[in-house]
């Protein structure tokens, strides 16, 4: 079996146009990008998002110019379309139909109403932060659910490191006040801090 | 999982900073599609396809538009795309076809029996027909096709800021029908962004594969208002 060349040879032959190159670059952060797609939507509009983001990926290849590494920049443009997803209005008007079924099916798959709550908390908590303004919800989601450290998220972003901290304690403040809230842009409830500060802290 | 220590003495903050570290352990409930960077791929082969083909009728149009406004002597505004053609003019064409002086402007303006285009760029071209287009997705990618089988893929957005009415055709098996949500596709530097939704409709399938070219008519009514409903379907709100 033939090995793969690195990163950095994809990447040069990608922007040259080779789409194989970059069908290998995207087939490495597949998962990636799925479980980015998967925690702000359901079914086949994950499967659809995931998609936009290649897409996506590929249009936007000219202009990127390696400076982060593929894997973040690409993370970047998924939560960027994951925020589009979020915040589009017909979308949520078409999860009208899908969602009930979906989530039936879910309750009854999963079995402990636990599990249930806690991946859907958890899917509510990544969409709240996917419909922060970019400059909050880039920061931290790179730091909180990609694992970049605000020195490396301040260098994959081009900003001083106090202004990543910045936006990203102005992010928190926003998300504290959505969280708390009794209902979000969609007309659906997100729960509130009090009931989820317990299973935090369990 | 890191924390930042940004909820210094704010405890609403480090709320915030446990949800989002118990967040940070999700993990997707259906497995990766394996055929998902593939199919995209393909997607956007049949995208380029699709562009391509919108491209040259519109360069067709812009042509002969060019031709007739040499042959009256006076310049008539051509519609463009990104990246094809001319860019469009930033005086309101509407001013022009109504005759008199346009706003701001100097002098008589002579009157052009031209229709006055829509309020946004549309791309001139017929809608492809819902139903084969899901049809030929699924012999070629020899996997379900995507729910939204056809969505404004007849132009690719550009550096610009540029709307576009757009369509989402979704199959909805419990409905037994086609879900057809009209918006609008704003594109700015360079992110697609989809805009307020006019409408959720249910069309029959009958109605879905007849009248594939009646849902693009809508289409280049325009976004807004009524004119950017589709006619005759049943609102689900």
């Amino acid at each position: 079996m033939r090995e793969e060349p690195p990163e950095s040879v994809l990447l040069e032959r990608a922007r040259a146009g080779d789409d194989r190159a970059l069908e290998v670059l995207c087939e490495r952060h597949r998962e990636q990008v799925w479980r980015i797609a998967a925690s702000v939507a359901r079914g086949a509009d994950a499967e659809d998002l995931a998609q936009e983001v290649i897409l996506k990926a590929y249009r936007s290849l000219t202009g990127y110019r390696g400076a982060a590494p593929f894997g973040a920049w690409l993370c970047r443009i998924a939560v960027n379309a994951a925020h589009d997803q979020v915040r589009s209005a017909w979308r949520r008007r078409v999860l009208l139909f899908g969602d009930l079924g979906a989530r039936r099916e879910e309750q009854t798959q999963d079995g402990p109403e636990h599990g249930v709550t806690e991946r859907e908390t958890q899917r509510q908590v990544r969409q709240a932060v996917a419909r922060l303004p970019e400059r909050q919800r880039v920061p931290i989601w790179l730091h909180y659910f990609e694992g970049y450290s605000l020195a490396e998220v301040a260098r994959l972003e081009r900003l001083p490191e106090a202004t990543v901290r910045s936006r990203v304690r102005a992010g928190l403040r926003t998300l504290s006040r959505v969280l708390s809230g009794a209902a979000v842009e969609t007309g659906e409830a997100v729960p509130k801090m009090v009931p989820q500060q317990k299973g935090c802290q369990a | 999982m890191m924390h930042s220590g940004n909820g210094h003495g704010e405890p609403d903050l480090q709320d915030v900073e446990r949800l989002l570290v118990k967040a940070a352990a999700f993990e997707p409930d259906e497995p990766t599609p394996e055929w998902l960077v593939v199919t995209a791929l393909q997607r956007r082969r049949q995208r380029d396809a699709a562009g391509l083909r919108g491209s040259r009728l519109l360069l067709g149009f812009s042509t002969g538009l060019a031709a007739l406004s040499f042959w009256l002597g006076q310049p008539i505004a051509q519609p463009s795309l990104p990246g094809v053609g001319p860019a469009a003019p930033t005086a309101s064409p509407a001013a022009t076809v109504a005759g008199g002086p346009a706003a701001g402007s100097s002098g008589p303006t002579r009157e052009i029996p031209v229709a006055a285009p829509p309020p946004v760029a549309v791309p001139q071209t017929p809608a492809p027909a819902l139903v084969p287009r899901a049809a030929r997705l699924a012999g070629e990618t020899d996997v379900p096709p995507p729910r939204a089988v056809w969505r404004t893929e007849l132009a690719e957005p550009a550096a610009g800021g540029w709307r576009e009415p757009a369509l989402l055709v979704e199959r909805n098996e419990q409905l037994g029908g086609w879900v057809v949500t009209e918006g609008v596709l704003e594109a700015s530097a360079g992110r697609d962004a989809c805009a307020p939704v006019e409408d959720v409709v249910l069309v029959e399938p009958t109605e879905a594969v007849a009248s594939g070219s009646g849902i693009g008519r809508e289409q280049s009514e325009g976004p807004g208002g009524e004119a950017g409903r589709p006619v005759g379907q049943k609102d689900q709100e």
